[in-house]
């Protein structure tokens, strides 16, 4: 190793900082050119009233994608967000609407349940080495089943809780949507763990090589199943914001919604085999999957281009994943 | 030291190690020796609680010790370099040294990345390696900055022992040089190391007992300075399976 002067190692560490950060650089200016391309091409997209709607609508997407990001960091995959997130709002409309619990209990047991199914997961996957694939995949149709099963096909509605309405999907400040304000909560806390303690870096660790992560001591197995934890209770916090903002619950709720989740965490820049990845990357991923919907409706483009569009994206992500890994 | 007794280890029907017996003495360099397939990668992931004996004990400082994983050996004190060196390709300098191991403030609710930094600095300098950050991803890292990496790591646990698994293989002179300073500095500092090469220049110049295995067998344990180079490699090339009992069993 040749002998580098004080200058020479500024310069390499800046670069180290850069190229680090460059695939978060580079979702940030793939928004950034989106926003100001539909800002020219169409009236209405750069209103106060179609920016708040636009990430008033990714909100869900948002906080869930927030949760797998952890899970694809460590490794593994979800596919079970959506249907999970749709069976705990049956099961907290149930409880609020029909049964008349309080509704900041029942925001409570969501969140706990979340946690728990999804833990499930984790086990299931670690314990069992099952791939998450499967297991999650077993889990979307146990969870969408159980949504039918639990609302017997129809709908829930009529939630009566002013306060906690105005909680989860009020104005904060007169014009800010509540539901924007736990995104970016969520956001916070996310980063929170996944840069700033033990765990999250646990977690870069575990997705990043199994092996050397175990042969230095980390439990790998635990790392990975409180990553699905947290990625189920970040559902269960969506889910009781979903059935604060509409006042029921729709049997279909969620499904579906896994594709768009996993396109935000891909788009945002984690990496598809685990060990790299930001919440900041996915919050900008998600806000890229809203603006491509924004935009084909403001564009006036047939609606059924919209999942066209997503799957190109998702395809484009992961191909640049894979040449990026191939050209280190 | 650390003494293994009678340690044996069988896959299915496959027998990698068989009966082993042998020790390292605190504050001595152990080289441990062997053809391809004699058991060395075997007993050192068993006394680095990577793998568990199918029979037999290990007993550090004459008290018999159960390891069911990794963790439970750096807990005893004995750190590792592994041959692939176990690295976080996606991480950077200072987390792969301080992976296992991150330091944490207020409680735990932090990370110290301020210490974690130190840590790096400290163990890279007792190495007297010099990186081009510590902040560049390891992925982007040369091969003998990688060994530098992974060795800074085992320093930085602060173990009692450290299990070397070819060290300076695939190194430049350069590098090569300084892996074996640093096994002379942990001697000089009462840390006993367990290291294992096919580089029998190495072994002569860092080693003070050399242990050889053949066909998952101890063939013998004696002191470097007892035994002439061409000896050793008699004694390698004596443990390679002859006989019907010893073929199939070494792994």
């Amino acid at each position: 190793m040749a002998p580098l002067t004080r200058h020479d190692m500024a310069f390499r560490r800046k670069l180290a900082i850069f190229s680090s950060n460059s695939r978060e650089l580079s979702v940030i200016f793939a928004a950034l050119v989106m926003f100001v391309a539909l800002s020219f091409s169409t009236d209405t997209f750069f209103t106060e009233l179609n920016l708040l709607s636009l990430l008033r609508q990714i909100s869900v997407i948002g906080i869930i994608a927030v949760g797998s990001t952890f899970v694809f960091i460590s490794g593994e995959i979800d596919l079970s967000v959506g249907a999970l997130h749709g069976l705990l709002a049956m099961v907290c409309a149930k409880l609020a609407i029909n049964m008349g619990i309080d509704m900041y209990a029942v925001a409570l047991v969501g969140v706990l349940l979340g946690a728990t199914l999804s833990g499930i997961n984790g086990v299931i996957t670690t314990k069992l080495r099952i791939p998450s694939f499967i297991t999650t995949l077993g889990m979307l149709s146990i969870y969408s089943g159980a949504t039918l099963v639990l609302s017997t096909g129809m709908p829930i509605s009529g939630l009566q809780d002013p306060g906690f309405r105005s909680l989860v999907a009020g104005r904060a400040f007169g014009f800010i949507p509540a539901q924007v304000l736990w995104m970016v909560a969520a956001g916070i806390f996310g980063t929170y763990l996944l840069l700033f303690t033990r765990f999250g870096y646990n977690v870069f660790a575990t997705g990043g090589n199994k092996a050397a992560a175990k042969a230095v001591g980390i439990n790998t197995d635990r790392v990975k199943i409180l990553a699905f934890v947290c990625s189920g209770a970040l559902v269960g916090v969506s889910s009781f914001i979903l059935l604060g903002w509409f006042r029921g619950v729709d049997p279909q709720t969620g499904n579906g919604l896994e594709l768009s989740v996993i396109a935000a965490v891909i788009i945002g820049g984690t990496g598809l085999f685990g060990g790299q990845g930001s919440v900041l990357g996915t919050l900008v991923g998600a806000l890229i999957i809203g603006m491509i919907s924004n935009g084909t409706v403001l564009l006036g483009v047939d609606s059924y281009y919209e999942p066209v569009a997503h799957g190109a994206v998702i395809l484009l992500a992961v191909i640049i994943d894979i040449w990026v890994r191939a050209r280190r | 030291m650390l003494r293994v007794e009678n340690l044996t280890k069988r896959f299915g029907h496959v027998t990698a190690i068989s009966n082993v017996s042998c020790s390292i003495r605190k504050g001595r360099v152990t080289a441990l020796l062997g053809d391809n397939g004699a058991g060395k990668s075997t007993l050192v992931k068993m006394i680095c609680g990577t793998y568990k004996p199918t029979q037999g004990s290990i007993w550090i400082s004459a008290k018999q010790v159960h390891m069911e994983s990794a963790r439970d050996a750096l807990a005893l004190g004995i750190t590792a370099v592994y041959q692939d060196l176990a690295l976080v390709d996606q991480r950077n300098v200072v987390h792969n040294i301080s992976l296992g191991n991150i330091p944490t403030k207020w409680g735990g609710l932090m990370v110290d990345r301020k210490k974690m930094r130190q840590t790096a600095e400290s163990a890279l300098n007792y190495m007297n390696a010099k990186l081009p950050s510590l902040d560049i991803l390891v992925s982007s890292m040369s091969g003998g900055q990688r060994q530098a990496v992974a060795i800074a790591r085992a320093c930085a646990l602060g173990g009692q022992l450290v299990v070397m698994d070819e060290p300076t293989a695939a190194l430049g002179i350069r590098e090569q040089r300084m892996v074996l300073d640093v096994v002379h500095d942990l001697r000089s500092k009462g840390i006993s190391v367990l290291i294992i090469s096919h580089n029998l220049d190495h072994v002569f110049e860092v080693a003070d007992d050399l242990v050889i295995l053949g066909g998952g067998r101890v063939v013998a344990e004696v002191e470097r300075n007892s035994v002439a180079h061409d000896d050793v490699v008699k004694l390698i090339l004596a443990g390679q399976p002859k006989d019907a009992e010893t073929e199939g069993e070494a792994a």
